[in-house]
């Protein structure tokens, strides 16, 4: 990872030199993978599947409490959303309630209303919206001291605390001059434009770029990143090398949640060494993108780093050339008269 | 391809936008149309202080807004009443100097340094409305701004004069100067008779009680009411009880910086809710103002005399340009009525439709600037009288286009030994010359125009000869070119010894 004095050193020489930032080719970007109707959707799913859940005695007798979670609850989630995940605290759960119990119970409540659009997971209960092209998890959870447990795929229980999570993203981003969450979402895309359906997923990009967040001068200090295009190189170079570490087994990837719990990453050794590699020479480029002082070139870049998105838009726009200004009057400066 | 509007605006911005970011500037809101832009950043040369930079809709070709938030509320030079800084002159805006965003941040610290000297050496900005919250009325669905003409300072100088209220183009006017003071009427009763007028009433919407005072040398630019009552002196507590009474009350100001003079107006009105309303309009002075737009030949052209002949097409611009130039000694010769088809390629304003020409040319003239107004003169008949004129007038112009009139005036020429002027357009506007009769210097006459025929087919009542169809730019043209010789000759200038001929409308054979 670049030391802070080092980024210190090159952004002032960098922004001195020339940069291509196209503050608002970003946004539009950011426009174009908005989850827009997908928001509306997982809303409405979750309010259906908490209707259904509330109606049970004892899930409310363990003092059910049920709330969206995963990226939606975090804002990075970008389109498509095809999953949401409702996580339902039960704080009064017997302590020796069988978590694969518990799944079941949840998927016999909830095929009552949907029959078979419901299927018992390892770790939860999916729910289909076919109307909305989306599945809702259902997690239960019981409390374990200041966490929460979910049940394994051992048949045991795991502790989580998805709604930790998003706080610390909130504090991230407040740190970051509300450039965390739209950079986490260009990450994000860029892990889709790059990798494609293959694993692993975005939330393994977001965990990564949470903790390279970690490096970035934020917006106390003078060295921090002044566009999104700047932040969105910054986050590249700063994960690639825990990608790489992560890949060649020489760091933990953590769970920023729970302390000291390695991230469950679905994924295989070579899928990691490919994402590793597709990282890195993602950062070259973008640095090289925003070095330049030809912002048709680095559109081109970026336009590639951010692909399509699901509706098969490129997400990135690259500008009409056009040389604005600066011609000389055929007839000289001359004054007006009054 | 040929860009579209948008992306050649958003090219715009998106130089200006990476150019402040380079300058560590900070892009804090971004959209599609100019206006949804704005950067916060520092600047400064000693001590850096906060800045906020966005776009008005008509960027590139309007300057950044560009607003210094810890002065935002200081009323200084160059700096609007909301707060943003005025970085270039009128005269500096048109090489878009904003575009390079270097240049606009070194620019909003050379204000910085200028603000913070005092503004010394600075230009005299004479423009103090433009700080006082300018006067801006809706009226029909149309805005416009109030503005007091004057003739000149003098006339209104160092007492009360009675003025119009803003006419239906927002024109006040001087009705009555060097007055004495107003009587402070009594109060507008409430209840009145069926039928009856408040005291007043009609007087009070026909003309306006107003004060001139000058308020000498100024080092703000923002002027406090409680300054305008202190100027008004002994007649403060009369101005407060007109304006207690219901009564407006302008007060016009003189005030100088750097040694320059300048016009202020304020309307002062009192609300019972509101207290003393006030609105502020420019005061245009007439006469000096005109002296100074004149042209750089008006001094030389003073005491010069010169006739005009002919006050149609061409001799009425003519007259009209060398009137505008100065010359406060000019005759024009005519004996025809000005007609509605003349007005199409004639100087004067319809108001003057049946009126002689020459009458018609010098109302016009009045209109505009009545302290020297123009001689006007039946047409030339004799020999004698074209001797005469040749003798009496530093210069004379024949602008009739009529060869008896050329040739009697070049009869005169050769027995004063001077020549005169011919101006006209040739072949119904193929060409326009203005020939020195005879030429200087024993120099050859300017070869004739080479023209092709053109027959003029249009009759019209009351006419003798075919309309002619010389387009009236052809018209303004020539007599613009004849009006140049004539002020250059009168100027002592040297001009071809011949004089000058030039294409306009060619026809092809």
């Amino acid at each position: 990872m670049m030391e802070s004095t080092e980024l210190v050193r090159v952004f002032t020489v960098e922004r001195k030199n020339g940069m291509s930032i196209l503050t608002k080719q970003f946004q539009d970007a950011l426009s174009k993978i908005e989850p827009e109707k997908d928001a509306d959707h997982a809303a409405d799913a979750h309010a259906e599947v908490r209707d259904v859940l509330h109606d049970d005695a004892d899930l409310m007798e363990w003092g059910l409490h049920s709330v969206l979670i995963g990226s939606y609850r975090r804002e990075v989630s970008i389109r498509r959303v095809k999953d949401v995940d409702v996580f339902c605290e039960l704080p009064n759960l017997p302590a020796d309630h069988d978590p694969q119990d518990l799944l079941d119970k949840f998927a016999s409540l909830l095929a009552v209303e949907y029959g078979d659009r419901v299927a018992k997971n390892d770790r939860s209960v999916k729910v289909d919206f076919p109307d909305f092209d989306m599945h809702v998890d259902v997690v239960p959870a019981r409390c374990a001291d200041d966490d929460w447990e979910i049940p394994d795929r051992d048949g045991g229980w795991e502790k989580t605390h998805p709604v930790r999570f998003s706080e610390l993203s909130t504090a991230r981003n407040q740190a970051h001059n509300k450039k965390y969450v739209p950079v986490v979402k260009l990450l994000r895309q860029t892990r889709r434009a790059l990798r494609g359906d293959v694993k692993p997923g975005g939330f393994f990009v977001e965990v990564a770029a949470y903790h390279a967040f970690e490096g970035i001068p934020n917006a106390d200090s003078d060295a921090c990143p002044s566009s999104t295009a700047e932040y969105y190189t910054v986050a590249l170079e700063t994960m690639a090398p825990i990608l790489r570490d992560h890949a060649d087994n020489f760091a933990r990837l953590m769970n920023p949640a729970i302390p000291d719990q390695d991230l469950h990453v679905r994924a295989t050794q070579q899928e990691l060494d490919a994402i590793a590699d597709a990282w890195e020479q993602a950062a070259v480029d973008a640095r090289v993108a925003l070095k330049s002082t030809n912002d048709q070139d680095a559109a081109q870049t970026f336009k590639r780093l951010l692909g399509q998105n699901s509706d098969g838009d490129d997400v990135f726009e690259v500008p009409v050339a056009v040389s604005a200004g600066h011609r000389s009057l055929p007839s000289g400066e001359s004054p007006t008269f009054g | 391809m040929n860009p579209t509007t948008e992306a050649y605006i958003e090219a715009a911005i998106r130089r200006l936008d990476e150019a402040l970011n380079r300058a560590n500037f900070r892009t804090v809101q971004c959209g599609d149309s100019p206006d949804a832009w704005e950067w916060t950043g520092t600047v400064g040369n000693r001590d850096r202080e906060p800045a906020i930079i966005s776009l008005g809709p008509n960027f590139p070709f309007e300057a950044p807004r560009v607003v210094l938030p810890q002065r935002a509320n200081q009323i200084d030079w160059h700096q609007m009443p909301n707060g943003v800084l005025c970085l270039w002159n009128s005269h500096s805006l048109g090489g878009q100097p904003w575009l390079d965003g270097d240049r606009l941040v070194a620019r909003i610290e050379e204000w910085i340094s200028h603000a913070e000297d005092g503004w010394v050496d600075d230009m005299p900005q004479l423009d103090l409305e433009a700080y006082n919250n300018l006067w801006i009325e809706l009226r029909d669905e149309r805005l416009f701004a109030p503005v007091l003409v004057i003739d000149k300072w003098e006339e209104i100088e160092g007492g009360w004069f009675r003025a119009t209220p803003p006419d239906e183009n927002g024109l006040l006017t001087v009705v009555k100067a060097h007055l004495p003071a107003p009587a402070i009427p009594a109060p507008i009763r409430s209840k009145k008779k069926k039928g009856a007028r408040a005291i007043g009433q009609h007087r009070l919407n026909k003309y306006v009680n107003a004060i001139a005072i000058d308020l000498g040398r100024i080092t703000r630019p923002f002027i406090f009411t409680e300054r305008l009552a202190e100027e008004a002196g002994a007649n403060g507590p009369l101005i407060a009880g007109l304006l207690e009474a219901g009564r407006p009350v302008l007060f016009v100001a003189r005030y100088t910086r750097d040694e320059s003079a300048g016009f202020i107006g304020f309307w002062l009105e009192f609300g019972k809710e509101s207290g003393i309303l006030r609105r502020c309009f420019p005061v245009a002075e007439r006469r000096n103002a005109q002296q100074r737009r004149a042209g750089w030949h008006a001094a030389a052209l003073t005491d010069r005399k010169v006739s005009v002949i002919g006050a149609g097409s061409i001799g009425s611009y003519l007259a009209d340009l060398l009137h505008r130039s100065g010359l406060k000694e000019l005759t024009v010769h005519d004996d025809d009525t000005l007609l509605p088809g003349n007005l199409t390629r004639h100087a004067a304003s319809p108001a003057f439709i049946g009126s002689f020409k020459t009458s018609a040319v010098r109302e016009t003239a009045n209109q505009r600037t009545p302290e020297y107004p123009i001689k006007t003169s039946s047409s030339v008949q004799g020999l004698s009288e074209a001797v005469e004129l040749l003798r009496d007038q530093d210069l004379v112009v024949d602008c009739t286009g009529d060869r008896l009139t050329w040739q009697l005036l070049l009869a005169a020429a050769e027995v004063t030994g001077r020549s005169f002027l011919h101006v006209a357009v040739v072949g119904h506007g193929q060409a326009g010359r203005v020939d020195i009769c005879p030429p200087m210097d024993d120099a050859d006459p300017i070869p004739e125009s080479i023209v092709q025929p053109f027959a003029a087919t249009e009759w019209e009542a009351g006419c003798g000869d075919p309309v002619s169809p010389t387009p009236p730019t052809a018209v303004i043209e020539t007599a613009a070119m004849g009006a140049r010789f004539a002020i250059r000759m009168l100027a002592g200038e040297a001009v071809p010894p011949a004089g000058e001929s030039r294409e306009l409308f060619p026809v092809s054979p």
